[in-house]
């Protein structure tokens, strides 16, 4: 059975195994981790991502920068809804304050 | 004791002091002296129902949200026209998990306090807390 693409004799499900997924370039790492640190900032990081993809010239450099800028995203959702939870907390404990303060003054 | 019993009627700045140190005191989380504080106060006082807040607060500090919402309740038969008691029975009713009950109190106080000065502020800050589903 000749599959094209895979060798493109006969095709040995154990040639799979011997597959080797093409390797990062230095200039690819650098650019997927400066695209990552740099998602922190609205669009910058997305841009840089980018280019490290297209720079790095591989699927799988591109799935990497991907991944990190997805995990990336999920931390900064996560640190924004505690920050978000936080000051709410904050706010009630504002209130709260400033209600036990009215009480002190509305003393007869 | 009657107020009427007392040999020391102490002025307002008094009771303001009395009632600050009393809530100082439940920030420092000293509960139980506070709580002996808030006690004492009742019966110095003509609105009876600010003292039994604290204690309510107290209550609510240690968690004892049943407990909170008793003296909270309490507070709004002796005076059904202070926001602060219900704010701080709807946060109770709310950690209580009575949450359509907590929406009510919550309401009533921001319709008692529109200004947000008396315990309005802090009933509309609780319910954004609410509808973020933070509870």
């Amino acid at each position: 059975m000749s599959i094209g693409g895979v060798g493109g004799g006969n095709f040995n499900p154990a040639d799979l195994t011997k597959f080797d997924p093409p390797k990062q370039s230095k200039f690819s790492k650098f650019t997927s981790i400066l695209g990552g640190a740099a998602s922190a900032i609205p669009g910058v990081g997305s841009a840089l991502g980018a280019i490290g993809a297209v720079a790095g010239g591989g699927a799988a450099g591109a799935s990497t920068s991907f991944n990190r800028q997805y995990e990336l995203l999920q931390l900064q959702n996560q640190i924004q809804q505690e920050a978000q939870t936080i000051n709410m907390i904050s706010n009630i404990n504002k209130a709260k304050h400033e209600a036990s303060m009215a009480a002190i003054r509305n003393v007869k | 004791m009657a107020n009427a019993e007392l040999a020391v009627k102490p002025s307002r700045e008094e009771k303001r002091f009395l009632m600050e140190a009393a809530l100082l005191m439940r920030d420092a989380d000293r509960l139980d002296e506070a709580k002996t504080m808030f006690e004492g106060i009742i019966p110095l006082v003509e609105d009876k129902h600010l003292p039994i807040i604290g204690i309510g607060t107290i209550h609510f500090a240690k968690g004892e949200f049943d407990d909170a919402v008793e003296q909270f309740e309490k507070a709004t038969e002796i005076d059904p026209t202070c926001a602060i008691a219900y704010a701080h029975l709807g946060e109770a009713l709310a950690f209580s998990k009575h949450l359509d009950e907590a929406e009510l109190a919550l309401q009533k106080a921001t319709e008692l306090d529109p200004s947000g000065e008396n315990g309005g502020e802090m009933a509309r800050t609780i319910q954004k807390f609410l509808s973020y589903g933070l509870l």
